[in-house]
């Protein structure tokens, strides 16, 4: 017995899997004959007739229809990074807190509540001391409360949010994926990669953190360890 | 990601021609997918499916009815089918596929079907991932990107399950051989 060489096995399988694929058919005929013939769910039809009726646009039609989706993300993107925002004036400048992390399905929800203890300074924000090459800032904006900076690099964009800590919730899309976290100074640092972006979000005794960014891991961890080192 | 795909088929003719092998492959689609699934719900889901991945690669489908598109279409509804079985037994995508059932073990097939046909035999012996990982490189000349995104797998992972695929292969022939 001698093993078959790498270019016997391309020929065998050029030659035959077509064949063997037709004996599957006829195996699987005989498999599904006594199926009924299956009447499509409304739904199925819904989907497909969208599916077909996408196919059936114009160029023109195509590339308006994707704007569309691309101004909703960016509009879902902003509702996002500005989620600590959503708080009441009541809590502005409370410290001691609380983090209540929830994963559902399709993303994953992280409370923070505070007590009423009121901040005596006023807040200190801090900024990254290390952006990737190519990210320059596009907007910078401090509301008091919040430090929101966004940063663009052709289409690529990051964004580093820190906020005084307040009752709020933080949704993130965790869809397929999981949080991770990695500790970094005393900090202990929750991450996760989803849909080409990296959110990455902790906290101190006073501040939340937030950074969202089109960069590669080791990208982020410079920008943390540059938040975390001041 | 659809709208991408979608704006690929920008003749009238290609629109057409889908909607038409949707009305003419869609039951058969079916039953494959319910035959893998056993569950009417999750086969219309394979289906559909089936019909996504293959508008990525419609540019390679003959454009008329004929046995190689049929093959064409029924290989993508395959192919989600087994990935929609495998998330539900909470597979990976690019899990170790040694232990997976094989299309011999499914069909319940016996000796005499194969007179003359060994090397189908062996194919029939492989895990059922790394024979439609075969059939989407040798039957339909598929690349590695193609095959990738066809089966939501990376590149690497694809030359990966090939290789091992051939190298399974290889050792049933093997073993077929010591028989004899």
């Amino acid at each position: 017995m001698r093993n078959i060489t790498d270019e016997e096995l391309d020929i065998l399988l050029t030659e035959h899997m077509p064949k063997a694929n037709k004996l599957l058919n006829q195996l699987e005929e005989e498999r599904d004959k006594d199926i009924t013939s299956h009447v499509f769910s409304e739904s199925y039809k819904k989907r497909m007739k969208k599916i077909i009726k996408e196919y059936s646009r114009t160029p023109a039609q195509i590339k308006f229809a994707a704007f569309r989706k691309y101004a909703a993300a960016a509009l879902i993107i902003f509702i996002l990074a500005n989620s600590f925002l959503i708080i009441t004036v009541e809590a502005y400048r409370t410290r001691v807190f609380k983090i209540i992390t929830t994963i559902y399905d399709t993303f994953t929800s992280i409370i923070t509540e505070t007590d009423d203890v009121p901040f005596n300074e006023a807040p200190e924000f801090t900024e990254p001391s290390y952006v990737p090459d190519g990210f320059e800032v596009i907007n910078n904006i401090n509301t008091g409360i919040t430090r929101k900076i966004d940063y663009k690099n052709r289409e690529r964009i990051l964004v580093y949010k820190q906020s005084v800590l307040t009752s709020s919730e933080l949704r993130i899309d965790t869809e397929g994926t999981e949080i991770k976290e990695i500790k970094i100074g005393n900090h202990i640092i929750n991450y996760v990669f989803n849909k080409g972006m990296y959110n990455a979000y902790w906290f101190d005794n006073e501040y939340s953190y937030l950074i969202t960014g089109e960069i590669s891991f080791e990208e982020l961890l410079k920008v943390i360890e540059s938040v975390v080192q001041k | 990601m659809l709208m991408m795909y979608l704006s690929m088929l920008d003749t009238e003719e290609d629109k057409n021609i889908f909607e038409e092998f949707h009305n003419e492959y869609a039951p058969l689609m079916y039953k494959i997918a319910y035959g893998i699934l056993r569950d009417s719900k999750l086969a219309e889901d394979a289906v559909q499916e089936g019909f996504i991945r293959a508008i990525k690669y419609f540019e390679s489908f003959p454009k008329k009815k004929c046995p190689q598109t049929r093959n064409k279409f029924v290989n993508m509804v395959r192919c989600a089918a087994f990935d929609i079985y495998r998330k539900r037994k909470g597979q990976q995508a690019d899990s170790y596929d040694e232990l997976e059932e094989t299309i011999a073990d499914e069909f319940a097939v016996t000796d005499d079907m194969f007179e003359g046909m060994e090397f189908e035999r062996c194919l029939f012996m492989l895990p059922k991932s790394y024979y439609i990982i075969l059939s989407l490189k040798h039957d339909d000349g598929y690349s590695y990107k193609e095959i990738a995104g066809i089966l939501n797998i990376t590149e690497e992972n694809v030359k990966k399950r090939l290789m091992r695929a051939r190298k399974k292969l290889k050792e049933i022939i093997n073993e077929q051989e010591a028989k004899i």
